[in-house]
């Protein structure tokens, strides 16, 4: 499943400088993000932790060329994100699956929305399904489904597509924290297995922590970089890297940084 | 399997009851048979109505108006709903009329309509399709607006087209709530054709009521209603199992909920 398209060794490079995001509302302009700066090197994993408010959601618009930022460049590959290019999957807090369709049509859709040839998506998709353990539900419908193996339906789609980048925003929020911390292990394998870069929006510290080569941490609104923290925690990571007292220094630093903040709720 | 059996079987057995009731309580009380005849005149009235053939054109006119309007109503709520939740500007333009004509009881429009088309078929299609497209297009406009908009991001980040998410997300989101529209207006559709025949009209099973009072005769009256009633119950079957085609993943839920309960 390691594979990169076009033979660029850059391609899943993702380079944010000085972004602004503003909005404006009926109470007049309203900043959602203020000067963010934030890399994602080629096949790196990078988590964005915040409060709600911080304009997590807005950042995940801006770099699938959803939203067209004030001011500043967002640049993935080295190309200037002009609008949607098609390279970026997406994986939503809630796994927005189609329930009129099957699993497998459903992580289908990048392939057939992009006009990409069918018969290779199939086969990947069905690949990527045997990777996160549901090639026995392909003809499936998502209702048939648990919570969690929808979200791990919305996370083959996210990659069908063999996209440059992928984008979390909370994948794992609205499961149950036992399926949240088995998903949390299962993703950093599927990570080490695609190589693909993913920009990882959470706002669980030992998630963050636990999944991240670096965690970038948002302040909240307007969102702006408080820090850039390095997880500095070999791979690969499991139950007894929580037990770690780097572990634990690492998730207390940063719940002190939200602390000084006091505004975590 | 016994569940199944039981759920055709007492509503028969209630019906039954009903009926043998309905047959005594007017000799019990008294009650003249030009006021209320026995389910047995009843019967005699649709056999010979039916049989004798003498029903069938009443019938037919009522089905045409009703279907044709039906179609016609519902049809054109959805293009309308169709073209207000995807434009906002089309919406502000529209929207007077459509705020001013659903608040309008449409049955007071009826004596106009007959005089703008007539005694014959067309003014019944015209007023049940003005009945039947409020509630198809109200549901319709909500089902559309109710999609999922990380749905429609996903498929914009893929660079679909307006068309492309119009019929892939949000139609099929809004298949269930348009459906509910649609078994809403088929009962209207009905009441539409028969207030409309009440009015003026030379046919139909409204006809049927309206003559069948001149000369007390009751018996046909109800023949007339139960017949509109058989209408309504299979009218609103059909669109059910359509709906249960088409809208099947809502159904796979449904299904679920009546086994868990059993």
């Amino acid at each position: 499943m390691r594979d990169r398209t076009d033979g660029n060794l850059e391609a899943g490079r993702l380079e944010i400088s000085d972004l602004v995001v503003t909005y404006t509302t009926s109470r007049g302009p309203l900043t959602a993000l203020d000067r963010v700066e934030l890399t994602v090197g080629q096949g790196e994993f990078v988590a964005v932790l915040g409060p709600s408010g911080c304009g997590k959601s807005t950042l995940l618009r801006i770099v699938s060329g959803l939203l067209a930022p004030s001011a500043g460049t967002v640049a993935l590959g080295g190309q200037p994100v002009a609008g949607p290019r098609g390279d970026v999957g997406i994986v939503f807090q809630q796994a927005t699956l189609l329930p009129w369709k099957t699993v497998l049509d459903n992580v289908l859709v990048p392939i057939r929305t992009l006009g990409r040839p069918l018969k290779e998506g199939r086969e990947r998709a069905l690949a990527l399904l045997d990777m996160v353990g549901l090639s026995k539900f392909a003809k499936h419908y998502p209702n048939e489904l648990s919570g969690g193996m929808q979200q791990r339906v919305g996370i083959a789609r996210g990659l069908v597509h063999d996209p440059s980048l992928l984008l979390m925003d909370e994948p794992f929020g609205a499961l149950d924290a036992m399926t949240r911390e088995r998903m949390t292990f299962e993703l950093q394998d599927l990570w080490s297995k695609t190589g693909k870069s993913v920009l990882f929006i959470t706002h669980s510290i030992p998630e963050a922590v636990f999944l991240a080569k670096r965690v970038v941490v948002l302040s909240p609104r307007p969102g702006k970089v408080l820090e850039i923290l390095d997880v500095d925690l070999p791979r690969p990571r499991n139950l007894e890297t929580m037990a770690l007292p780097a572990f634990a220094a690492y998730c207390n630093h940063l719940r002190a940084l939200f602390g000084s903040l006091s505004t975590l709720d | 399997m016994r569940a199944r059996l039981l759920d055709i079987a007492l509503p028969i057995v209630s019906i039954c009851l009903f009926l043998v009731f309905w047959h005594n309580a007017l000799r019990w009380f008294a009650v003249p048979a030009y006021l209320l005849p026995s389910p047995l005149d009843v019967g005699k009235t649709l056999w010979i109505g039916y049989v004798g053939g003498r029903f069938w054109p009443h019938l037919g006119i009522t089905l045409y108006q009703m279907s044709v309007g039906y179609l016609i109503g519902c049809g054109s709520a959805l293009v309308v709903g169709a073209v207000i939740a995807e434009s906002r500007i089309l919406e502000r333009l529209i929207n007077p009329y459509i705020v001013g004509l659903q608040s309008m009881p449409k049955v007071a429009l009826a004596p106009l309509i007959i005089v703008w088309f007539g005694f014959g078929a067309a003014s019944k299609i015209v007023l049940v399709a003005l009945i039947c497209f409020f509630p198809t297009f109200v549901n319709c406009v909500a089902g559309l607006r109710a999609t999922n908009p990380d749905l429609v991001d996903l498929y914009r980040a893929f660079r679909a087209s307006r068309l492309t998410i119009f019929l892939n997300v949000k139609l099929p989101t809004a298949a269930g709530s348009i459906f509910a529209g649609l078994q809403i207006s088929v009962v209207l559709a009905l009441i539409g054709a028969v207030v409309g025949e009440f009015i003026a009209a030379r046919q139909g099973l409204g006809f049927l009521i309206q003559s069948s009072t001149v000369n007390f005769d009751v018996a046909t009256m109800f023949a007339a209603i139960f017949s509109l009633a058989f209408i309504g119950v299979v009218a609103t079957a059909i669109i059910r199992m359509i709906e249960g085609r088409v809208v099947f993943w809502e159904g796979r839920r449904r299904a679920v909920t009546v086994s868990e309960a059993s």
